[in-house]
Formats: C-alpha cells, structure tokens, sequence
C-alpha cells in the first residue's frame, strides 16, 4: 500500500496535467458536438472531473489536504447543478417533446 | 457573516411559510429579514468566521457592496406584486431562491478565499437557473433557463479549471498567500499560473456578460419573467462585478500582465452592447444589451486598476442599478402585465402617468450619463481616473459609445413624451411600485447631487 | 443678525416671484399686486433697518459667506453676500424706487391680461438685482448680472405678441451678451490672475506694482460688460427700442435700476480703473461720447418714451464722465438723483400715454396742462430736476460732474456743459409739446383723456418730493453743505480727487450751469410755446442735420449693415452648403454606419446555444493564445 504511493509519487504531475487535459478537453468537445442535452450534461461533468483529478493531482503532489477538500464542494456543486438541469430539460421535454438542442432557437437577435 | 446567517435562516422561513401558505406575510417577513440583514452587515466590524482562515471578509468595500446588494433586492422585492401571478403556486419557491441566490452575491463580494468565491458563485447560479425557468408553461423561459444553465455550467468548467491551476502554482486558495506569491515572483510566475488567472477572470466574465462571452444575456434577460431579469440585471451585475473588482484589486494589484485582456473585454463588450442595442425593438432585449454596455463601463475601471477602482466600480453599480430598477419597474407596470414588449408600448406615457414619465426619463438620463443624476458621475469617475492613468484610448472610446446610447435611451424618451399612446389601458400600479420607482429616482438624484458622500463608504 | 437681515432682504422678493408666479391664475390681480409690492417693501424695511446698523470697522463692510459653492484645489467661490455703504445705498434705491413702481403698476397694469406674470417678472428683477449689488464676489454678481439680463428681455418682450417688441427684446438681450463675453473674460483673467474672485480678496491685492497690462485689460473687459448693460457707444441702442415694455418696466429697469448696473461695477471695481490711466480715459471719452450723441438724437425724436430714453442714455454718458475721472461718488450720488427723477419722469410719460389711451407720439399730444394737472405738476418738477435748476435734485449732482469734468480738463467740462444744455433744451421741448398750447389729437381721444387714478398718482408723488429734495443728501462744501452723501460712501469708493479749482471758478461755473439751462428753458418756451411750432414727422422737410438726428445717426442702419446682414449671409451660406452637404452628410453617414454595425453585430446573436459555446471556446482559446504567445 505504502509502496504504491511511494510509486505514484514518483509520477512527474505534469502527468497528470496532461490527462486531465485531455479529458477537459473531451468533455468541451463533448458539449461542442453533441446536440443531445443529456449527453451534453454528461459532457461538463467529464469537464469537471476533469478538474478534480487535477485537484487531487495537486494536493498530492504539494502534500496539502485543501485541494482534496475542494473536489468535495466540486462534487457537490456538480451534483447541485446536474440536478436543475435536468429539472429544466423534464420541463423542455414536457413542451417540445425533444431532448435536442437545436429545436431552441425562439430567442435571439 | 451573522447578516448571511439571518439571510439563511430567511430563505428557510420563506419556504416553509409558503408550503403552509401565509402568502399575506411573505412579503412582509422578507423585507424585514432583509432590513435586519442590512443592518448586522453594515454594523459588521469584525471576521467572525476565519478570522485566521481568512475564508469571508468582511471589510469596509464587501460592506458597501453587500449592503448595496441587499438594498437592491428589496428593490426588486417591492416590485414583485403584480408581476409574480403567472406563477401563484411557485411564488415562494422563486421568494425563496431569490434569498438564496443574494447569499451567494455576499459571497462573492466578501470572499477571501478562491473556495468562498466558487461557493458563491455557485450559490448565486444555481437557484438563478431555476428562476429564469419559473414560467414553466412558456417555452420562451424555459429556453432562456436551459440556455443559461448549459453555458453557465460549461463558464463553471472553465472557472473551476483556472481555480485548479492557480491551486497547483501556488498551493494556496487563500487570497493573502496568492497576492504574497504574486508579489515576491514578480514576472517569474510559472505560466501555468497566467493560465489559470486568466480562466478565472474569463469566469467572471461570463458571470458579468462581457463580450465576448455574452451571449446567454440577452436571450436569457429575454426569456426569463421581467421580474427575475430585473434581479438578474442588477444583484448579479454588482456581485459580479464586486467578484471582478475585489480579485484584481485585493489579489493582483500589478494588473498589467492582464491588462491586454481586459482591455479588449472592456471595448468589446461596451461596442457589442450599445450597438446591437439600437437595432432593439423589444424594451426588454435593449434593457438586456445596454446592462451589456453598462458592463462595459465598468470594465475600464477593472482595467485601468487603480485603488479608486472599488469606489468607482461601486458608485457606478449604484447608480445604474437604480436606474435599472426603475426602467423594469415602469416597464412591468405599463407593459408586461399586458403581454406587450415593444417600445411602442411606452407611447403617450407623459400624457397617461406623467409622474412616472418623469421618473423613467430621470432614470433613461443617467443610463446615459446626463448630469446631475447618479449615472453621469458614475461615468465621470470611471472615465476621469482613466484618464489620470493615461488610458486615453479607451476614454475616447467609451465616449463614442455613449454616444451611440444617446440613441436609442432617446428613442424610449422621444416615446414617452412626444408619442401619442394607441392603448387607453388605465393602468393601476401598486403602491409599492410608485414606491420603488419615486424612492430610486430620489436615490438617483440625491446622488447626483451630493456624490461625495458615497466615497466616504470605503 | 446681518447675515439674516441680508439673506431676508435677497429672499423676499424671489418669495414674492413664487407667490405671486405661482398664484396668478387664482388669486384676484389685486392680492397679487399688494403682495408683490410689499415683499419689495419688506426688503426695503429691511434694508433700512441695515443703515443703522452699519459695519463698523474700517472698510464699513461685511461680507457673509453663506455656503461653499464651488470648491476646487486652487479656488475657492463661496456664496457670500456684502453689505457695505455701497451695496446698502444700491439695495435702498432698488427697493424704495422698485415699491414705489410696483403701487404705480398696480394702477398702469390693471387692465392687462399678463398682470399677474408682470408682478412676478418684476419682482424676479428685483430679486437678481439685488444678487448683482449685494454679491460679495463677482460671481455672485455675474448671477445677478445675467438675471437681471434675462428679466428684462421677458419685460421688454411682455407684450409677445408684437413682433416689434420681440425683436426689441432680443436686440436688448443680444447687446447685452456682447458686454456679457466682455465681463466673463474680465472674471476669467481675475481668477487666473488673483486666484480669487472675491472683490476685497482681488482688488485688495491691485496696487501700482501689479502688471499694469493686466489691470488694463481687466478693467477693460469689465467696462466692455458695463457698456452693454448701460447701454454706452457703441451698443447702446437696444435701451431706445428697449422702451417697447411697459412704462413701469422703462423706469424701474431701464432708467433707475438696471442700467446703472455698469456704473456700479466700475465704481465697486474703482481699484481697478484708479491704476490705469488708459482704462479712465476710455471710460470718460466712451462716457462723453455717448452723452453727446444720445442728446442730439433726442433733440429731434418726436415718441414721448423715446425722448426719455435717450436723455437716459445720455445721464449715463455723464456718469461715466464721473467714473473716469475718478469721482466715484459723485457718479453713484447721479445714480441715486437720476433713479428719483427719471422714474419720476417716465412714471408721469406713463401716465399721460394711460390718459392718451397709449398714444406715444407727442406730435398728437398737447395742451394737457389743463386736462392732467397732477401729472403736468410732476413732469414739470422732473424736467428742472434734470435740468439742474437749483434746488432740485439734479442740480447738485451734475454740479459735481461738471467740477470734476473741469478738474481733468477745461474741454471735457465744455463738452459736459453742452450735453447737459441738450437735456435742457430736449426735456422742455417735450414738456411744451406735451402739455402746453392745444390738443392736437383728434376728438375722439380727447374726451377719453383723463388724470391717472390715485394709486398711479402717489407714487408718483413720493418720487416729485424726493426730486425736489434728494440733491440735498449732499450738499457740496462751496454751498456750505458737508457732501454727507458722498462721505458716507467713500469707505468704499473712495474719497473725491483733490483738485485745485478755486471757489470762484467753481461758482462761475455753477452759474454758468444754471443759466444756460435758464436760458435753453428759455428757448424752448420761444419754439414751442410762443411760436407754437409743431416739429414735422415728415422726413423729407427735415434739413440734412435734423434729419441725421431724426434718424438717430443711422447708427441701427449700420449695424445692419456690417454685422447683422454679413451674419444673416454666412448662416445661410452655411446652412445651405455647409450644413446640407456636408454635415448632414458626415452625420448621417455615421448615424447609419453605427445603425448598420449594430445590425451587423446583432446577425451573432443568432438564439442558437451551440453557437455560443463554441463562440466562448474560440475566445477563450484566442485569449489563451494571445496572452501566451503575443502579450508577453
């Protein structure tokens, strides 16, 4: 146990930016291309995980719990957030019967 | 802190004395858990919590803005009868989040902590998207809330993303160590860093539709009941802009490396602003886009950085959000209670309400920054301690772009009084209403009279 | 206390303005009519409760800053009022002669459909004028000035509905800005030179080291302002078309009041004159001039009003003489006499145009001796007065200015002497054409003529006795007298130049005075009563000289020629090419230029969320990339 982390350390953080990059950047080509909202959603909480992989990465990395305790609030906001989208989307689907985004185009100029 | 506690504890009390339907005393027990959170804020000397941590601080420009805030709300509190019955039975759902949402705005203009300032802006969005949806029967809102929530998600991604590289750079989310970091590198911070402020400031941007990342406003201001777009374009333009305001003075007071940033920010977003606004038929679309170009404004305070910034950034948040109150507030009394949206609907307006006439072109008057009223030494402040900065550019700028304003708050204007009305509505307006709109107009003027007073704030 | 009585003198009137604009419509004329007239006499309680209370200190002045008006790093502008002698002798002029007016007005107006706007113009007149005397700084004044500016183009236009009057209103006001720019670059050099605009702050810091071209061109440039308001050469001919308002109005403001704004200024501004040699005689030589030129034009005008206006045109010219030669005091003590005798004197040419049913042509008047007596009596007593026979009013005072015209040089006093022999001569010529020999009217007015009811009549008669006895405020010491008068204002203004004119010449010269004022009455009595002489309206019988005179010189002609028409001409050219193609063009090409933008812009705004997104992406990544790779 003691010896994996020992191991892991040893992984340069830079790393861990990079793949925390890249799925950031899966997650923003997600919500770019999908016009799905479901997956859409599916998409940012990718690009938020992300993002806690990164954090955890960091708190490692400088031996410093608060990073670890920031992913916990990220969590929660994360959860917070997908719980009203999908309430507005149910709301969406109720009138227009469609989950795509495109069919929502009335405001605009 | 204790003024956030009551605010808590007062949204609860709103969602409960809705479920056993007191709707007589839910105004009432608002406006008073507001005055009483006004008053602890504004008596607030001390950090209660974190005094060490450093987490919320309340110091004297987070009391001001907070205040200003809290003020505002009530504001908008008082315009909510009327204008809330297209959805009785959720009534005190959206009372409620609207509280919860001003918690989140104290939060953002009072952290010192880049975890209060997510929590904050989270606490601000989230019951924001639920309210621009409130219509629930208009597609109109529901659009406007899924736009909303889909891009301020996706901004979230970027501002977390910024948060955790500032986080891995510095090791710190406390503002103190950040500023402290800033200052002893000088220059030689890891790229990384840049990369992550610059996430972070793009956030808030999004937060304060700048250009370019304004789209979801007016589409948003659009769709959403009047009454949350008054919300919108006030409470969250000031918290926003404290947030803005409070991270590059308190943080990065060497603001140069970002300066190109907010540079082309500021200009974008007052052009975009102003100019779509002339082509704007719909009164509530060209209220939408000139708070863009108001946002504008204030930018070039945040950009030319200096420490009249806070005041500036304040006086003019002020200022505007009077106006604005009163512009929304005429607007859903003569307009929006009858399905009307064109400027047409402002026509003959002197003959019908003269009192009111007066009022919305007192207020049309300082959006564009004629004087004595409040507006116009909001935009003298700003642009003066530009120029003492030597920013000359943006200054020539932004004054051709109140000009282009000149336009269209003109054209509203020109409506009221020169217009003969076609509707012979007789409209009957709240007292509470005439009490918003005279008291802001008031507020405004006194102001523009005495506006020195507001400085000794901070 | 004084700082109260003060504020309550300013304020009385500017309450009566509110009551009395406020109310016209509701309350009957007579109510507004008494309330006008006694917030004017309040101010005048008030102001004579301040002669005895006078400061005592050395300058006899005080000044009472009320609140900071405008404050910047380098000055300092309060709102501050002054009562010393001088502001004290102009209050109590202004607000005795200004009540006396209002009771006059009461009856003159009494038909009019505008009474109650008249009462309340009249007392917002009252109210800068007050402002002008009493600023403690020149702002404070500039205030006053500009007010009492405004007041009287409403006054002078009251009757709107003439087209004549408009353009007399507009011709008074536009003469008035030109003296106006001269005052305002006067304050503007003040404030750079002195850093102050307070009159004992700057005048106190005039002495013969200061720059003595500076001094020259603030005094100057004051002058050019007291030219347009007293109506000197070369723009003083707005005050004879000024006389399109009503009668009440032509004495209040543009005989006793008003027009000698431009001889306070310079008296309260003495300093100034005292240290520049080139400043004086530019005053006395403008100040001569005119008295001269006004004179001879009134010889020959044939409008009762008109008559008075240029003989008022030409006592100010003589007030001046006194000005340049440094007799401050005597020039404010003709202030004070010419205030009593010309309002008495167009208050009484106001009675007998309301006996005439408004006729002014004095061609058509004649023989009223019997059917106005009152009103003859008092006409008769203002026209010596101004004539200076001894021991009206006007003797003392034009006394002095003629000692003082003879002190700076023998020729200036000839040139006095004849101005005031032309007063004679006109004032008589007026008084026999009007009152003396038959009526010339026709019939039908004739039996409308009638003597002006009582409230007309005692104000009238307050203003005859002060004629006869306001000379003796100041009875100079070859009289035997003690010059109170002029003592009691020299704190302020100054005491007289000393000059070496033994008491015999001075007597001689006195004599002189009265006997050719005898001698023109004389003259006059021989044309027009003895030999009923009948002066012509026809232009053409005139002889070349009469004629110049008739037609006042041309001068208005000139104007029109080298000012207005060039103007008239460049404003249409301009309107037509420059404004039309040019302008309109460039305006409107950017009016829709920015129109077009805008819909341009609003094209991005296309509803469609996908759009957005990758609009935030694209500018995050080219914010990314410029702060990577361009910025630093």
């Amino acid at each position: 146990m003691f010896d994996f982390l020992e191991k892991s350390s040893n992984i340069p953080i830079e790393y861990y930016m990079w793949l925390s990059g890249i799925l950031f950047s899966i997650g923003v080509m997600g919500v770019l291309m999908r016009r799905n909202v479901i997956i859409m959603l599916m998409s940012i909480e990718l690009m938020l995980n992300a993002v806690n992989l990164l954090f955890i990465a960091f708190a490692t990395f400088l031996n410093d719990p608060k990073g670890q305790v920031f992913v916990f609030f990220i969590m929660l906001v994360a959860a917070a957030e997908v719980t009203v989208g999908l309430a507005i989307l149910t709301l969406i689907y109720r009138n227009t019967k469609s989950v795509d985004i495109d069919f929502l185009k009335k405001l605009k100029g | 802190m204790s003024a956030i506690i009551t605010l808590s504890v007062l949204g609860i009390l709103v969602l409960y004395l809705g479920i056993f339907n007191f709707k007589k005393v839910l105004l009432p027990v608002i406006l008073l858990g507001l005055t009483v959170a006004f008053v602890l804020l504004a008596t607030n000397t001390g950090n209660v919590l974190a005094a060490d941590m450093h987490m919320l601080v309340f110091d004297a420009p987070a009391r001001a803005f907070g205040c200003l805030l809290i003020l505002i709300t009530a504001g908008v509190f008082c315009l909510t009868p009327g204008n809330m019955e297209y959805a009785t039975k959720f009534r005190q759902d959206v009372f409620g989040l609207m509280i919860f949402s001003l918690i989140g705005g104290i939060m953002m203009i009072s952290y010192g902590n880049l975890i209060t300032l997510f929590l904050g802006i989270e606490t601000l969005s989230i019951p924001l998207y639920v309210m621009v949806g409130s219509k629930r029967s208009d597609l109109k809102s529901n659009e406007a809330a899924m736009k909303y929530f889909l891009l301020g998600a996706f901004a979230t991604g970027f501002l977390l993303l910024g948060i955790a590289l500032i986080y891995g750079a510095t090791g710190s989310f406390d503002f103190r160590v950040i500023a402290e970091q800033c200052l002893t590198l000088q220059g030689n911070v890891s790229s990384w860093f840049e990369i992550g402020v610059l996430l972070l400031l793009i956030g808030l941007s999004f937060k304060v539709s700048a250009a370019p990342f304004h789209f979801w406003a007016p589409d948003v201001y659009d769709g959403a009941p009047t009454i949350v777009t008054t919300y919108m374009s006030t409470v969250v333009k000031i918290a926003g802009f404290g947030a803005l305001v409070r991270f590059t003075r308190g943080g990065f007071p060497d603001m140069h490396v970002f300066g190109q940033f907010t540079f082309i920010l500021a200009i974008l977003t007052m052009t975009i602003g102003n100019f779509v606004a002339t082509q704007q038929k719909s009164i509530k679309r060209m209220l939408a886009y000139s708070s863009i170009a108001h946002a504008g404004y204030m930018l070039i305070a945040i950009h030319c950085s200096t420490n009249a910034s806070l005041v500036n950034i304040f006086i003019y948040a002020f200022a505007y959000s009077l106006a604005s109150l009163v512009m929304f507030g005429v607007f859903m009394a003569i307009a929006d209670k009858y399905e009307l949206a064109d400027i047409d609907s402002f026509n003959g307006l002197s003959k019908k309400n003269p009192l009111v006439a007066i009022c919305a072109a007192i207020a049309l008057l300082s959006m564009a920054g004629i004087p004595i009223t409040a507006g116009f030494f909001g935009k003298y402040y700003i642009f003066a301690s530009a120029i003492d900065s030597n920013y000359f550019l943006i200054v020539i700028i932004a004054m051709l772009n109140s000009l282009v304003s000149l336009y269209y708050y003109l054209k509203l204007i020109i409506a009221m009084f020169f217009k003969e009305g076609s509707n012979d509505v007789s409209e009957k307006i709240p007292a509470l209403h005439y009490f918003v709109i005279f008291g802001c107009t008031a507020l405004n003027i006194l102001i523009g009279l005495y506006p020195n007073n507001l400085m000794m704030l901070f | 206390m004084a700082g109260t009585t003060a504020l309550g003198i300013v304020s009385l009137p500017l309450a009566g303005f509110l009551f009395s604009g406020l109310l016209r419509n509701k309350l009957p004329k007579n109510i507004i009519g008494a309330v006008s007239s006694l917030s004017i006499l309040g101010s005048f309680i008030l102001a004579g409760t301040l002669l005895f209370n006078m400061p005592q200190n050395e300058s006899k002045s005080f000044i009472i800053n009320y609140f900071d008006w405008i404050v910047t790093d380098n000055f300092r502008i309060s709102f501050s009022l002054q009562i010393d002698p001088l502001s004290e002798l102009m209050v109590l002029i202004i607000t005795g002669i200004g009540f006396l007016i209002h009771v006059y007005s009461i009856g003159y107006m009494h038909e009019d459909e505008g009474f109650g706007k008249f009462f309340s113009y009249l007392n917002l007149f009252v109210f800068f004028m007050l402002l002008l005397v009493m600023g403690g700084n020149l702002l404070v004044t500039f205030i006053g000035w500009e007010g009492v500016g405004l007041c009287s183009f409403l006054l002078i236009g009251f009757w709107y509905k003439n087209p004549a009057y408009n353009a007399a209103a507009r011709k008074a006001f536009v003469m008035n800005r030109i003296g106006d720019l001269g005052l305002l670059t006067g304050m503007f050099l003040i404030l750079y030179t002195f850093g102050t605009l307070n009159y004992n702050d700057f005048l106190g810091k005039i002495d013969a080291d200061t720059n003595a071209i500076l001094v020259t061109a603030i005094a100057i440039c004051l002058f050019i302002g007291a030219v347009g308001k007293s109506a000197q050469l070369p723009l003083y001919t707005w005050l004879p078309d000024a006389m399109a308002g009503p009668t009440p109005v032509s004495a209040l403001i543009h005989a006793a009041t008003m027009v000698t704004a431009g001889v306070y200024l310079c008296s309260r501004c003495h300093v100034l004159f005292d240290n520049s040699v080139f400043a004086q005689n530019l005053v006395t030589y403008i100040g001569i001039a005119t008295s001269l030129l006004a004179g001879i034009i009134g010889l020959k005008q044939s409008d009762i009003k008109k008559v008075l206006a240029y003989s008022t045109v030409s006592q100010l010219g003589l007030m001046f003489v006194a000005v340049g030669t440094g007799a401050y005091g005597v020039a404010m003590f003709h202030i004070t006499t010419h205030a009593f005798f010309k309002a008495l004197l167009f208050l009484t040419s106001g009675s007998v145009i309301h006996g005439m049913q408004g006729e002014q042509n004095m061609l058509k008047m004649g023989g009223l001796r019997k059917l106005m007596p009152v009103t003859w009596l008092f006409m008769l007593i203002g026209s010596l007065a101004i004539a200076g026979i001894p021991p009206f009013a006007g003797f003392f005072s034009k006394d002095q200015i003629l000692a003082a015209a003879f002190a700076k040089s023998p020729v200036l006093f000839g040139l006095a002497f004849v101005a005031s022999m032309i007063t004679t001569f006109y004032m008589f010529r007026l008084m026999f054409l009007t009152f003396a020999n038959n009526f010339r009217g026709d019939e039908h007015t004739k039996e409308h003529v009638h003597e002006s009811p009582m409230v007309m009549l005692l104000p009238l008669g307050v203003l005859a006795v002060l004629s006869i006895i306001g000379g003796f405020l100041s009875v100079p010491e070859i009289l035997g007298g003690q010059n109170k008068f002029i003592a009691f204002i020299s704190p302020v203004v100054g005491v007289l130049p000393h000059h070496e004119i033994s008491h015999s010449i001075e007597m001689m010269m006195m004599a002189a005075a009265v006997g050719g004022a005898l001698l023109f009455i004389g003259l006059a009595f021989y044309v027009y009563r003895v030999t009923k002489m009948v002066p012509t309206d026809n232009v053409n019988e005139l002889n070349p000289i009469s004629k110049l005179a008739y037609n006042k010189f041309y001068i208005d002609e000139l104007y029109d020629a080298i000012i207005v028409k060039p103007i008239k001409v460049a404003s249409y050219a301009f309107y037509e090419f420059v404004e039309k193609y040019v302008i309109d063009f460039v305006v409107n090409t950017v009016g829709k230029l920015a129109l077009f933008v805008g819909a341009a812009i609003r094209l991005l705004q296309t509803g469609n969320v996908s759009f957005y997104l990758f609009a935030m992406v694209i500018s995050i990544m080219v914010f990314l990339v410029l702060q990577g790779f361009v910025f630093n």
